[in-house]
């Protein structure tokens, strides 16, 4: 067994956890102040430890507050985030558009690709979501289309393919996380088709 | 795993400990130091609570989680002992557990548990020797004026972070006054012990304008007032006799004995008797001369009026704490039985005076016992403020700081009392740290791959308590912590040159000083035992993996 010491990258999430974790213990002094109990029990989702209130309520810190605080800054889980970020990645590949070629032996101006490291890979994903809350205003009034469900399922199993290539190639941590939500969010979207078309 | 009543174990790993100790912690480390906020709360009675006393917030929560009682309830049963340290224990778990939370993994509980053994058996008695070499010691024979410094500096340390410091100068003054400091060694170390294991009976709490106006009082104060107040005569002394008996005999109610009174002969036939009783009991009090009765239980009227005729004061109801302790100061018995024929000598107590006062409006009887055999006591505390639970506030810290002293008592052979006490402001911590992160203790090769790692978890945990306090001490800046940094390396860097621990630690304003001049003292014993207990509870965490919680 040979140790490797941690990459920035899991560095960065180990900070991320201790952050995170600082917080929910601030938060829960604030409500043991405030008369809350400290159960033995945890939450199920995110292995927190629960509060009572005085009603006999259980409160979990963690999901209540701190990650719905987090999940609108979250591309993959907020559409307003993702096409925020959709919109800066249009600004980062605009402005690298506009650098002349390094070299043109041929006299024309080449096309400068901007380099894979300069944009994040993740942005492909959040323009998925962008443009799935960018709908057209018009689909929300009036008659709604007959859904196409096999160019859907097509579609959907296209992304599960691109994103499983995607992580094979990714040494990103978060990443590969994300590619892996995207899987199997397609795969539930699939199911529900598959349902409903039955 | 299920238990019959249906609750499972879950598992108790370093991040949920750490993170029920930063909760802890979160609730007191603005209140820790000398410039400590307070805090607010309300308790479950609806009762509002200012305080910072880390003892009494913790105690005021509800915890149910196993290992949240479990911290505690170590830290109560410390606080039983030393009287303050709740702040530095929780603060110095937490910075312990964020370190094995970090560095080890759940695989690591052994070596940590044989790390902390080690720590304990081997390094922390070569800690306990070095700092005991730099200390403070001054005994009350040889060196009165550094004895009395070193007692008024651990009260100072204790009230400091409560009060200002003009009130923490007029407090330490009152505690100090109600010392007699002129008292044989063995006799003051009794005196400071009664003292501290029965406060309550020394303390008066009245409700006044300020915590400045709290004094003491010459003698014992009885908080009743005279039921029966005849002029005693100043040259005499008072003799009395202490009841927990009535004076009258009582019916008893198994017998049925209330039937056989519903004749008109056998109900006079028993009043008859009962006024016999008491005038028996008026007359052995004139013939073995007992100016005063004192009686735990009511005496009723008509007993109260064959006693002022023979000119015998009363005073009854008291509490039967305040009566034991009598008994137990004066070494004297009291009544628990009718006398047959007379009092023995060992039931007649012996005052010098006996005479109402009144304290904070409320009529009291002050009681000075005199005699052979007297345990050594002097005054009684009397404490203001403006409010009850102001006052219950200003108890407990008064408390805390005479068990403190208490603590940095030594009686040893001749019999001779000194002081051993350390200068405050963290200097403790500060040389612990440095001692403990160069190494100085390992000495032996064998030894040198154990302990290391818990010494250094230690070390950091010492350098957290200072820094919480720097931080709390100084201005919130930007360059705060490089301040510290830069303070703790002039620390570090001057006990290397002198190749010798120094006890710099910081003032009110943050600045780094020789906390000994300043005045400010704490106990070694109070900082050995909260190091211990620490010890023993990280080692009943690391020992624990499951729980089964509420």
């Amino acid at each position: 067994f040979e140790w490797e010491p941690p990459s920035e990258a899991e560095m960065k999430i180990l900070e991320a956890r201790r952050e995170r974790s600082d917080k929910i213990s601030k938060l829960m002094g604030d409500y043991l102040l405030k008369g809350y109990k400290m159960l033995g029990s945890v939450c199920e989702t995110c292995d927190t430890i629960l509060l009572e209130d005085k009603q006999a309520m259980k409160y979990c810190i963690a999901c209540q507050e701190l990650d719905t605080d987090t999940d609108k800054d979250d591309p993959v889980m907020s559409s307003s985030a993702a096409r925020s970020l959709t919109e800066e990645r249009q600004g980062v590949t605009q402005g690298s558009r506009t650098f002349p070629a390094a070299s043109s032996t041929s006299g024309r101006r080449v096309v400068q690709q901007p380099s894979p490291l300069s944009i994040d890979p993740r942005l492909g994903l959040y323009e998925e979501g962008a443009k799935k809350a960018a709908k057209p205003a018009s689909e929300s009034l009036g008659v709604w289309p007959i859904p196409d469900y096999s160019s859907a399922l097509d579609s959907l199993c296209e992304k599960i393919r691109w994103a499983s290539e995607e992580l094979k190639n990714s040494s990103s941590v978060e990443y590969s996380i994300q590619l892996c939500n995207l899987i199997k969010a397609s795969a539930d979207a699939m199911q529900s088709l598959k349902s409903s078309q039955s | 795993m299920d238990n019959n009543q249906g609750t499972e174990l879950k598992l108790l790993d370093f991040s949920k400990s750490l993170q029920i100790a930063r909760a802890l912690e979160s609730l007191v480390l603005r209140g820790f130091g000398p410039q400590g906020l307070q805090t607010l709360m309300c308790t479950s009675t609806g009762q509002v609570l200012v305080t910072n006393n880390g003892a009494t917030i913790f105690n005021a929560l509800h915890i149910g989680h196993p290992a949240g009682r479990l911290m505690v309830k170590a830290i109560d049963k410390m606080i039983q002992y030393t009287g303050d340290g709740s702040k530095t224990f929780i603060v110095m778990l937490s910075e312990i557990l964020q370190q094995i939370d970090r560095k080890y993994t759940e695989k690591d509980r052994g070596k940590m548990i044989r790390e902390v053994t080690h720590f304990t058996h081997n390094v922390f008695p070569v800690l306990q020797k070095q700092v005991l070499d730099h200390s403070r010691t001054s005994s009350l024979i040889n060196d009165k004026k550094a004895f009395c410094d070193s007692f008024d500096g651990v009260l100072r340390s204790v009230i400091s972070p409560h009060y200002s410091a003009r009130v923490v100068e007029n407090l330490v003054t009152t505690v100090t006054s109600s010392f007699n400091f002129d008292l044989p060694s063995d006799h003051f170390y009794e005196q400071v012990s009664i003292i501290t294991r029965n406060l309550s009976q020394f303390v008066v709490k009245t409700v006044g304008p300020s915590v400045t106006d709290s004094t003491t009082l010459d003698s014992f104060i009885i908080q009743r007032d005279f039921a029966l107040h005849l002029n005693l005569c100043p040259m005499e002394k008072v003799r009395f006799v202490i009841l927990m008996c009535s004076i009258e005999e009582q019916v008893k109610q198994e017998d049925n004995e209330s039937i056989y009174l519903s004749t008109n002969d056998s109900l006079r036939n028993f009043m008859l008797y009962q006024r016999k009783r008491v005038d028996k009991f008026a007359q052995m009090c004139v013939e073995q001369k007992i100016n005063v009765v004192i009686s735990s239980v009511g005496i009723p009227k008509y007993c109260l009026q064959v006693l002022a005729s023979r000119n015998i004061s009363v005073i009854h109801y008291l509490e039967e704490e305040d009566v034991e302790f009598l008994s137990q100061m004066c070494r004297k018995h009291v009544i628990l039985e009718f006398p047959r024929v007379q009092f023995t000598e060992k039931e007649i107590f012996v005052a010098s005076s006996c005479q109402r006062v009144i304290i904070g409006g409320k009529p009291c009887v002050q009681l000075t016992p005199c005699g052979e055999g007297l345990a050594p006591y002097t005054k009684t505390l009397i404490l203001a403020a403006p409010t009850d639970s102001l006052c219950g506030q200003l108890y407990t810290v008064i408390h805390k700081a005479i068990k403190s002293v208490y603590l940095s008592l030594i009686l040893s052979e001749g019999p001779s009392c000194s002081s051993a006490t350390i200068p405050g402001g963290t200097s403790f911590e500060l040389m612990c740290s440095h001692f403990l992160t160069t190494g100085r203790w390992c000495k032996s090769k064998t030894l040198v791959n154990e302990g290391v790692q818990m010494a250094s978890i230690l070390a950091g945990a010492f350098v957290g308590v200072a820094r919480i306090l720097h931080r709390n001490v100084t201005e919130t800046t930007q360059n705060q912590t490089r301040d510290f940094l830069i303070k703790l390396s002039r620390v570090w860097k001057r006990d290397a040159d002198m190749n010798s621990l120094h006890c710099l630690g910081f003032d009110r304003r943050g600045t780094l000083r020789d906390m000994d001049k300043e005045g400010v003292l704490e106990p070694i014993a109070l900082k050995f035992h909260l190091v211990s207990c620490l010890m023993d509870l990280l080692c009943t965490l690391l020992k624990t993996d499951g729980i089964i919680g509420t």
